[in-house]
């Protein structure tokens, strides 16, 4: 087994009390963890039509990925388990002579299981590393983590999806001074949304496949970004993201821990 | 002040030239059928709202929505005599009803995954820069079922929608109640600019604008009304979570800058305001549950 140990100290953007769950169930800090990519989707065409623009959705979503990997690949240098607290930061997307411009900087804390201070019947649990010894990424708060874990679950990857829509400005005419649903823009901004939401599973299911050890439970805490580029013409970017989660693996000690009843409480902080 | 076009109940879709596109879009239709054949849930609860969700006995299901992109071309109506303000009737029923697309849409895509209800419903309105006067109401929320296959559809046979958060939803149902729906009501008024002028004493002094004063009260009781009325035909005992607002969207009631010297332009044009009202409906059903013991805590998670 091997015993966590560091020579340096390790940075984090854990908040305080992030720092104590983590370390009271036995999960240490490894170091803050930056992915970062450039994209350039080359020119896109405006059509004046109401469409799916699929390079542009392609490549946003692409360079998500090549970020978060990056990242990644920081986080198991430093030996880690996995990574927490995951932020996306998007630069804004710049038009060069026409080419589309992303910048992506994923940004997490890589921690990992200390066995070595563990409590004693925990000293065994499996270490939560995907298939391939790669660690899982999430954008759980440290609370959020260790309820997951207590609850049975443990997380997977990031998972994001991107669609990206063109609208045809010039329908409007039809509907001058009239009050009344806009039907084709309602189809549009609806089929760009669940777009973005669906391709939030596909990646999904490729890199982690269905009967595989981490097949995907579910995905928890998604949210849809909505973000409009204004550069000839009006395009829409949806942009999907959550954490995958499964149940936990079957030698786990932590399996069967049954989240505790809730019981209410007045919070004392006001 | 007078009502608008907008009697009691709420409008219908019927009511109205478009009729509702029944089809969901295509993403959306592909989305659901894979999330059913591959029980992959999507969900946009935290992890806590997550787990108290499963605790409270329900599965949550998948993330659903619904979206209407709506045209409002706002125009200034005619107070009668006597009157200081008085309800945009076709504005309330253009916002009510394109809320209410949006709203039935997300409830159709949580149909299609055979769910209970939706929890944490939250209605959002985008401004898009496209055009004037455009709206988009969308409807997002978590479908859940109710993990021992009790039915927890509303009075008409429809899964409840509810604003409650995972935890408020916990708190609800370990009391013994359930949500049944989630209720709105609105109400545009129009004020003239001398309703905005009108004072009765020395205007050198503070004072209250007692018939501007009425028509919001009005119109926020109009809205209130359409609320209540929602609730009772969904057989409701109450009402929790209810929030009023005041909304200008991005009409304006005339073109900025004719204003006074003072700049402000609801002094020449009047001001068309929306109240509108949300709150969760729910019922009792079941009366051996009790609220657990309530502990004080200090929370250390700051």
């Amino acid at each position: 087994m091997a015993l966590v140990r560091r020579t340096e100290p390790a940075l984090s953007d854990l908040s305080v009390t992030e720092f104590l769950v983590l370390s009271r169930a036995g999960f240490l800090p490894m170091g803050l963890v930056i992915g970062t990519s450039v994209y350039d989707a080359g020119i896109t065409w405006n059509l004046g039509q109401t469409r799916e623009i699929p390079e542009l959705g392609f490549a946003m979503h692409q360079a998500r990925k090549l970020a978060v990997e990056r990242m990644r690949a920081q986080a198991k240098e430093h030996g880690a388990e996995g990574v927490v607290g995951v932020r996306l930061q998007v630069e804004h997307h710049k038009w060069r002579g026409g080419h589309t411009v992303a910048k992506f900087v994923a940004l997490g804390t890589a921690i990992s299981f200390d066995r070595a201070h563990a409590p004693q019947k925990l000293a065994h649990a499996p270490s939560l590393l995907l298939a391939g010894q790669r660690p899982f990424t999430s954008d759980l708060s440290g609370q959020d983590f260790v309820t997951l874990l207590r609850a049975g679950y443990r997380p997977v990857d990031l998972a994001m999806g991107s669609s990206v829509y063109e609208i045809d400005p010039s329908l409007l005419y039809n509907y001058i001074g009239g009050t009344v649903e806009l039907i084709p823009y309602t189809q549009a901004f609806f089929n760009a949304r669940e777009g973005a939401m669906d391709r939030l599973t596909e990646d999904l299911h490729r890199d982690h496949p269905k009967d595989g050890p981490d097949s995907p439970a579910g995905i928890v805490g998604v949210t849809v970004d909505e973000r409009v580029h204004t550069g000839s013409g009006f395009v829409v970017e949806y942009s999907a993201i959550g954490t995958a989660v499964t149940a936990l693996a079957e030698g786990d000690p932590r399996r069967h821990a049954q989240l505790p009843n809730p019981t209410i409480v007045v919070p004392l902080d006001r | 002040m007078t009502q608008g076009r907008y009697p009691g109940p709420p409008p219908t879709p019927q009511g109205y030239a478009q009729p509702m596109p029944s089809d969901l879009p295509k993403h959306a239709r592909e989305r659901l059928m894979q999330m059913r054949q591959k029980k992959l849930f999507t969900s946009d609860l935290s992890i806590n709202e997550f787990l108290l969700v499963k605790q409270a006995g329900f599965e949550p299901l998948g993330l659903v929505m619904g979206s209407s992109v709506y045209q409002m071309m706002a125009q200034v109506p005619q107070v009668p005599y006597g009157q200081w303000g008085v309800e945009v009737g076709w504005m309330s029923h253009a916002l009510y009803h394109s809320r209410e697309l949006a709203m039935n849409r997300m409830e159709e895509e949580a149909t299609e995954l055979g769910a209970d209800g939706i929890v944490g419903v939250r209605l959002e309105v985008n401004v898009h820069a496209f055009g004037q006067g455009i709206l988009e109401f969308m409807a997002v929320g978590t479908a859940v079922r109710h993990a021992d296959g009790v039915s927890f559809r509303n009075a008409h046979g429809k899964p409840f929608q509810s604003d409650l958060s995972g935890q408020e939803f916990w708190t609800l149902i370990s009391a013994g109640y359930r949500p049944v729906g989630f209720v709105m009501g609105n109400c545009v008024a129009y004020v003239p600019p001398n309703t905005l002028l009108a004072t009765t004493g020395s205007s050198s002094e503070g004072q209250e604008l007692a018939e501007y004063t009425h028509v919001l009260y009005d119109a926020r009781e109009l809205a209130i009304g359409r609320l209540q009325y929602e609730a009772e035909s969904l057989h409701a005992e109450g009402i929790v979570g209810v929030t009023v607002t005041e909304k200008e969207h991005s009409w304006g009631a005339g073109q900025p800058g004719q204003g006074r010297r003072d700049g402000n332009a609801a002094y020449t044009t009047g001001e068309l305001i929306e109240l509108f009202v949300v709150g969760t409906a729910v019922i009792r059903y079941d009366t051996g549950k009790a609220l657990p013991p309530i502990h004080l805590a200090v929370p250390l998670n700051k």
